[in-house]
């Protein structure tokens, strides 16, 4: 089963991603699986305990399942000033 | 029949005692007890010609309305007036009048007694005398709300008394007294409001200004680092013939001169495990303008450990961060959002990533805004949400957060209660903690160029130089205990890291380097 969420990138993320936001079909089931799969596919360097998720604007457990268009946004810490 | 006349006030006309005293006129009042104020000749042995008062008006009616209702509460009298001038007196007028009517005199003159005393002490009051031979100086400066008759000055104060401006301190906030969330009230909030600022760089210059600007009574600075060059694109509280100065007094200067009325102290050291409990003692609220995760840590844990609020920001490029630890609400802190800070090196900081001086402007900005709010009691605080904003795209989103109860500091069983120790890596050996016989446990590996080790030199270690240190292929068996020294001790902590991230585990470096162990090695030779 697959399913279209869109994605955002903060910090490091956007950077090695290359961009700020897409629109992606996935047949990830969690949020964690999703930034494995992303992590492979692009060369995160943060491993999935460095960085938060928040789906719909609400952080959200790794292990939360995906549901149809869910917003799906990725922010690891960032400590400049 | 009229009642009596009630309450507190501020002229700038001359009194008129007389009209004063009729408007208490009251049928039911046996006494009358007034008091009058009076500019005299002369003050501290030198010739006064006349006294200039200056008052700070919002705080001045409220606490004079206060010391009122206390003075109805204590003696039960009918009714008080008060009224204090400003402006230019001459010898001989009439600065202070105070009025009681009651049923019975001892009241009356108690009443009186009373408000004139705690008028004198709690009212913010200036007065600039104007000495006979032509000077003039400000004089018994009060500080509201503390009661002190003056400044405790020289440790930790940079204000002196500076010259007053030509205009009111209420004329300086008149257009946000002028909004119905401030008000009166909320600038006497404000003035009464302590917060701190770790870091006077690029995000704690805006939040400074704008704090200053907005009346905030005392803001603390805590910075460390003299200014650069290459701060000024963002750090915009300084100037150009600042570079080299400390950054703390420059920008206590700048406070100062900015908005004189307020109090601004300085704390000029790195914050740390050891002074941070004293500083959060001295503050209502602290804004984390620091850019490095050891003191953002530092800072969010002391918001949860002695219950103050923090605001944090904080920026990456063309990005910033917000959320207001508050250890009131259910939001949770910065460990429910990522426990622990990442590893060194992995996330960058400005210097190493570059930085648009807008961003922290934003940004700090953004964290004025929000301590305005909290000291003001107004709706929206981060406090369950973390703000993100990229300033290129100008997407932001406003993520809902919780209290985690996993969390090692805020969660149900917490494994944080104490502000961590300035950090000393536990692979990283001190050799004054060292004796011969614990050191014999390891393989020593000098990591220096063979033109260093005549320096001091280590008979019994096995050269490996940095220059050509691989970690993946290490020169030397890296599965025995191995002590990795150096001529400053930065060299193999470095390698030490590598090798650890290699998975070595029972790889250390030496603090300090080679010097540090040339006592060991007499001892173990004696």
């Amino acid at each position: 089963m697959t399913l279209p969420v869109r994605l955002e990138y903060f910090a490091l993320l956007r950077e090695q991603r290359g961009l700020g936001a897409e629109s992606v079909v996935t047949s990830a089931a969690t949020a964690r699986d999703l930034y494995r799969e992303l992590a492979l596919a692009y060369g995160f360097t943060l491993a999935v305990d460095r960085v938060r998720v928040a789906i719909n604007n609400e952080f959200a457990s790794w292990d939360r399942p995906l549901a149809a268009n869910d917003t799906v946004v990725f922010i690891p810490p960032v400590a400049g000033g | 029949m009229s009642l009596p006349f009630d309450g507190f006030e501020i002229s700038g006309e001359p009194l008129d005692i007389r009209a004063l005293a009729a408007s208490l006129t009251d049928r039911t009042a046996g006494a009358l007890a007034s008091f009058e104020g009076w500019v005299r000749d002369h003050n501290d042995g030198r010739q006064v010609d006349g006294l200039d008062y200056e008052i700070f008006a919002p705080l001045a009616l409220a606490e004079g309305a206060a010391i009122l209702d206390e003075a109805r509460q204590k003696y039960k009298v009918n009714a008080i007036r008060a009224i204090h001038r400003h402006g230019m007196l001459a010898i001989g007028d009439c600065a202070v009048w105070v009025g009681v009517v009651s049923a019975h005199r001892d009241e009356a003159f108690r009443a009186c007694r009373y408000v004139i005393d705690e008028v004198k002490h709690r009212l913010p009051i200036w007065k600039k005398e104007h000495y006979r031979d032509g000077t003039a100086e400000w004089v018994n400066c009060q500080h509201p709300g503390t009661g002190q008759e003056d400044h405790a000055h020289g440790d930790g104060h940079s204000h002196g008394h500076d010259p007053a401006p030509a205009f009111a301190e209420s004329d300086f906030y008149a257009r946000q007294i002028r909004l119905p969330e401030v008000g009166e009230a909320g600038q006497v909030k404000l003035k009464a409001a302590r917060v701190l600022i770790v870091g006077a760089g690029g995000l704690g210059s805006p939040a400074g200004l704008m704090l200053a600007a907005a009346g905030v009574g005392t803001i603390g600075i805590a910075e460390f680092d003299t200014l650069e060059a290459s701060n000024l694109h963002r750090q915009v509280l300084y100037a150009a013939a600042d570079v080299g100065q400390p950054k703390v007094e420059m920008a206590a200067k700048r406070l100062k001169a900015l908005n004189p009325f307020i109090d601004v102290k300085i704390h000029a050291a790195k914050a740390d495990a050891a002074n941070l409990p004293g500083l959060f003692g001295q503050y209502d609220l602290v804004l984390d303008c620091t850019d490095n995760f050891t003191t953002k840590y530092l800072l969010a844990d002391a918001a949860v450990l002695y219950g103050v609020p923090v605001v944090q920001a904080s920026i990456h490029r063309f990005e910033g961060q917000l959320l207001t630890i508050d250890p009131a609400s259910d939001g949770g802190c910065l460990r429910c959002l990522w426990p622990a800070p990442p590893p060194e090196g992995l996330i960058g900081n400005c210097a190493e990533v570059g930085v648009l001086g807008v961003t922290p402007g934003l940004f700090g900005t953004l964290q004025a805004s929000e301590a305005l709010k909290i000291i003001l009691g107004l709706p929206g605080i981060l406090n369950r949400h973390l703000l993100i904003m990229d300033a290129l795209s100008l997407e932001t989103r406003r993520i809902a957060r919780r209290r985690d109860a996993d969390c090692p500091l805020c969660g149900a069983n917490p494994t944080i209660h104490a502000l961590a120790k300035p950090e000393t890596a536990a692979f990283e050996l001190d050799a004054a903690a060292l004796s011969p016989q614990a050191l014999a446990r390891y393989r020593i590996v000098d990591l220096r160029e063979a033109d260093e080790r005549s320096e001091h030199p280590l008979p019994q270690a096995f050269h490996a130089p940095f220059s050509r240190f691989d970690a993946a292929n290490p020169a030397f068996d890296a599965s025995r205990p191995v002590l990795l020294v150096c001529a400053a001790g930065r060299r193999s902590q470095s390698a030490a890291q590598q090798l650890r991230a290699q998975g070595w585990n029972d790889v250390f470096s030496l603090i300090g380097g080679a010097k540090s162990l040339a006592h060991l090695f007499h001892q173990a030779a004696e």
